[in-house]
């Protein structure tokens, strides 16, 4: 064999050993490797669309609808039919004056979508993965509808339909927006369903998985041919629409509540009494649902606790200092630990003494005598109360006052865990509390926090013996919610006079007389707590009223916060004119 | 066409060789067929079994000495692209020709450079000194840098093997080419900050590819789908093809749809997600068979022009479907080459048929003419 014939031979030698190593490749990726490979594979030829579960309604007692999806309009821009520059930017000011906006802004929203599009376009060129020309890719991209502005109103969309020439590259597409029929009297109930990454709140939160249902899909595998598409079904779920929500809450005694309360910062509950379902909450101010971006904005850098906040919840998530209407928690406190007896008179001359030195700061707002528990609690005597907590140990307070739900979830679906107020849960911060502020506590001064609440369900608890859970959701979907509650464990004869004592406090001589609260039988407690403004106080009433005219047996509580008159004056009004119109026109 | 003619033909038609491109033609319809392209390179066939009846006819030593003639012209149309051509996905290749469509001078170069180093060193000896090796590399690298400047890198690479075998074969000193080799290596830092975007990110792709062959599955896919999506998808369609394919014609419906350039360069990818492993097998043995067959016509054949041709066009053939499939399966970096027969490309198909045409002038003239060096010593 000659040199050349020795080198042909090399060359098939090369040739023989590349290609034996192609093959052994081969057969790690075909047969080897194949199922990994086909896993693969199948998630190139398949595609899943998802089908969009419709979210269920929240609705009200009577089933009206106070949150749906409802259809909306986003204006989108097409940046590949715009006009050329340079624009007539004029023609776009009769919508952007149905927007809202002037022109220049309009353009800052458009401009960044178009710039969105030519960057896209050219990403996917640089990436070369693409199969399609420049021109098909850039096409694409920038005839694609970009959304500048969600949920624009009928007129923006009426404007672009019937001026195409002056709108050119803008587009009204239908989308789905949630919308709050509810309106300003829910909105610290059903809060709002996030939407483009912004959070749910309140029951849109809490019951988001029940509202969202389960979405379905459609998985459609590509179909060969010239003009291979994604159109043969391979598998398909059908999605599972969300559950209603119906509220323990009627629209209309929830409109009479906020009316009740209209103008002021404060809050007002009413439950009822034996079941615990909530009738009506309301925080005022309020704002409207759809205005809640804005409201964030005007308000999310202020203080938590700053006043007019309308993004504060003040009926069960803000907890005030209770004042007078917390003397019957002292009271059954002294009833069932302390021994009290009921008819001991106590002496107040408006002075409140510790070791014959007076406490100017502990004094009461009169003169009240020699007064029994019935008369202290029907007038409201602070010396009374403050005397008590001497007497007993300062646990039996706390244990009362937890009995009665103080510093513990009401139940309310809308609180959040954990978050129950400040009623000295912890023994050793207890006892070392100073005196002086651990006597305050007798008439809910000191540290003593409380929603309102969790007060309407004091008052209700003192009513019916058992201290229930509240709620504002009756059924999701089909599903009834679970009731809750639990025996008081108080000695009837001790909830007996402090419900005598209660329904005095109406009548000629209490606190609460003169509003006409008598003529329902409404049975309550007035407060007037001081919040370190010598001038501005926090409002308080809170009771229960009888079944009456087909309603339940209610228990309520109204808190309006720094105001310069006192419980009864600020809060008697606006509950006689609630009751006025809550049992008006009901059947008997 | 005259009886002569025709006898001439069929007299030319030189079995061993003509079988296996016959069966890689129908392959390569038939699985052009399933990404729609088989019409169209029925035309390029036509046209190259057509220019092959005339290179078979013509003794291929008056080819071979006329090559300097085709090396000048196609040089022209090489330095022309760069005027005329449109740019499609970054490059200037193709000349629009009435009739024939879209014409690719870079694919003629290969043939031509086999035919111009044909005539060179059948007629010299000085390429056995390394100063002597001067001259072939220049003829190589004037194309090659006018196709680099298109640019096309896979088709400038292929001069490479392609002057080295026929040097090789010729009878140049091992050692030289060796050296060359080693430099050559050496360079190639610096070649590739040199290198288009798109040519580092398939390198790049590479690399990354092999870095990640031991790494977990999920970053492997990661990996793999960041830095080499062509080569992640042309495995796809390989690898889910298994033994036996999804089915001929069935590719659109499955991962061979998502190969870039399936028609073109990654055709052997379409192969193996239709036929399997028993297809790609099929493919590599005919390619194999072929090779073996101009070899063979090379190891016959006495004429040191004729030997000269046939080495060239074996290492054109060899490099190109050898490289082709390996940085299909991954072995090496994505160049930018077709598969000869099978990819869809009418001047590549034409230049392929030609190249097959002047093995089987070769093997058809008499193998017993005695030149001033016969190579054999």
């Amino acid at each position: 064999m000659n040199t050349y014939e020795r080198r042909l031979g090399l060359l098939a030698v090369l040739v023989a050993f590349a290609m034996t190593a192609v093959l052994a490749q081969l057969f790690k990726l075909q047969l080897l490797d194949a199922g990994e490979w086909r896993e693969a594979a199948d998630g190139l030829v398949t595609r899943t669309t998802v089908v969009r579960a419709p979210r269920g309604k929240i609705l009200d007692a009577r089933g009206r609808v106070l949150s749906q999806d409802a259809p909306a309009f986003d204006l989108a821009v097409v940046p590949a039919e715009l006009p050329p520059e340079p624009r007539d930017y004029s023609l776009w000011g009769a919508l952007a004056r149905l927007l809202r906006v002037e022109v220049e802004e309009l353009l800052e929203r458009v401009a960044p979508a178009v710039a969105a599009a030519e960057e896209q376009a050219e990403r996917e060129l640089a990436a070369g993965k693409s199969r399609r020309s420049a021109k098909d890719v850039r096409a694409d991209h920038l005839g694609r509808p970009r959304v500048i502005c969600r949920a624009v109103c009928y007129e923006a969309v009426r404007e672009i339909e019937l001026r195409p020439l002056a709108n050119a590259g803008f587009r009204a597409l239908v989308s789905r927006r949630r919308g709050y029929p509810g309106g300003e009297d829910f909105v610290h109930v059903t809060g709002r369903h996030g939407a483009d990454g912004a959070p749910s709140s309140l029951l849109e939160a809490r019951f988001d998985v029940e509202l969202s249902g389960r979405d379905g899909e459609v998985v459609l595998r590509r179909t060969p041919g010239r003009r291979a598409s994604f159109t043969e079904v391979v598998e398909e779920s059908a999605a599972t629409p969300g559950a209603d929500l119906h509220l323990t809450i009627d629209a209309a005694d929830q409109r009479m509540a906020r009316q009740a309360v209209e103008g002021v910062e404060g809050a007002f509950v009413v439950i009822d009494a034996d079941s615990g379902a909530v009738l009506a909450m309301i925080s005022t101010p309020v704002y409207p649902p759809e205005e809640f971006a804005q409201v964030y904005a005007d308000w999310s850098d202020r203080p938590p606790g700053a006043r007019g906040n309308p993004l504060r919840d003040l009926a069960c998530r803000d907890f005030h200092a209770p004042g007078s209407v917390l003397k019957p928690v002292t009271a059954l406190a002294a009833l069932v630990e302390g021994g009290l007896d009921p008819e001991e008179r106590i002496h107040c001359d408006r002075i409140f003494r510790i070791d014959g030195r007076p406490l100017s700061y502990l004094r009461c707002n009169g003169v009240h005598g020699d007064v029994n528990l019935h008369e202290a609690l029907a007038r409201s005597c602070n010396i009374y109360f403050q005397t008590l907590l001497t007497r007993i140990e300062f646990g039996a307070f706390v244990r009362a006052g937890r009995r009665l739900g103080f510093g513990q979830g009401t139940g309310i679906e809308l609180e959040p865990k954990g978050h129950c107020g400040n009623f000295a849960e912890d023994p050793s911060d207890r006892e070392a509390w100073p005196r002086n502020l651990r006597i305050a506590s007798a008439i809910g001064q000191g540290d003593v926090r409380a929603s309102a609440a969790q007060v309407a369900r004091a008052y209700a608890a003192i009513a019916t013996g058992r201290l229930p859970a509240l709620h504002v959701v009756a059924r999701v979907g089909d599903r009834e919610t679970p009731r809750g509650g639990e025996p008081l464990g108080a000695p009837e004869p001790a909830l007996a006079r402090i419900r005598a004592a209660l329904l005095a406090a109406a009548e000629p001589g209490g606190t609460a007389a003169g509003y006409g609260l008598r003529a329902y039988g409404v049975a309550c407690k007035t407060g007037t707590a001081q919040i370190g403004d010598g001038r501005l106080h926090n409002a308080w009433i809170a009771g229960y009223a009888p079944p009456r005219a087909g309603r339940p047996r209610i228990a309520f509580a109204i808190v309006v916060l720094a105001t310069d008159l006192h419980g009864a004056d600020e809060c008697g009004p606006r509950l006689r004119s609630f009751l006025d119109t809550f049992y008006a026109g009901q059947p008997g | 066409m005259s009886a002569a003619a025709s006898r001439a033909l069929r007299a030319a038609l030189h079995l061993p060789v003509v079988l296996p491109v016959a069966a890689l033609l129908l392959l390569g319809l038939l699985f052009l067929s399933g990404v729609d392209k088989a019409g169209q390179q029925v035309t390029g066939i036509a046209v190259g079994l057509a220019i092959g009846a005339v290179l078979v006819l013509v003794p291929y030593k008056q080819l071979v000495a006329k090559a300097y003639l085709f090396y000048v012209a196609n040089i022209v149309l090489l330095v022309l692209v760069l005027f005329v051509a449109d740019e499609v996905k970054g490059s200037q290749r193709w000349i629009k020709v009435p009739v024939f469509g879209n014409m690719q001078p870079s694919e003629f170069m290969k043939l031509t450079l086999v035919l111009t180093l044909s005539r060179f060193i059948r007629f010299k000896s000085s390429y056995k000194t390394f100063k002597g090796l001067g001259a072939p590399f220049l003829l190589t690298v004037v194309p090659m840098a006018l196709v680099l400047r298109q640019p096309d890198l896979g088709t400038a690479l292929l001069c490479v093997p392609i002057l080295f075998t026929m040097l090789f074969v010729a009878g140049a000193r091992a050692r030289h080419l060796l050296v060359i080799t080693v430099l050559g290596l050496a360079s190639l830092a610096p070649v590739y900050t040199l290198l288009g975007d798109y040519q580092k990110a398939r390198i790049d792709g590479f690399i990354g590819h092999l870095v990640s062959g031991d790494a977990p599955a999920q970053e492997r896919k990661h990996h793999r789908q960041a830095k080499g999506y062509q080569l992640y998808q042309s495995q796809i369609a390989l690898g889910s093809g298994g033994l036996a394919g999804v089915g001929i014609g069935e590719g659109n419906a499955h991962a061979a749809a998502w190969v870039p350039e399936n028609h073109t360069d990654f055709i052997f990818s379409v192969v193996g997600n239709e036929a399997g492993f028993l297809g790609t097998a099929l493919v590599l043995a005919l390619f194999g068979a072929l090779l073996l067959a101009i070899l063979a016509v090379a190891w016959r054949h006495r004429e040191p022009a004729g030997r000269l041709l046939c080495a060239g066009v074996f290492a054109l053939f060899a490099a190109q479907a050898i490289v082709n499939v390996a940085m299909t399966v991954g072995l090496l970096p994505i160049t930018g080459l077709t598969l000869p027969f099978l990819s869809y490309g009418r001047s590549s198909v034409v230049t392929s048929l030609a190249a097959i045409a002047l093995v089987c002038n070769v093997a058809a003239r008499p193998s017993y003419e005695f030149g001033p060096d016969d190579f054999s010593s």
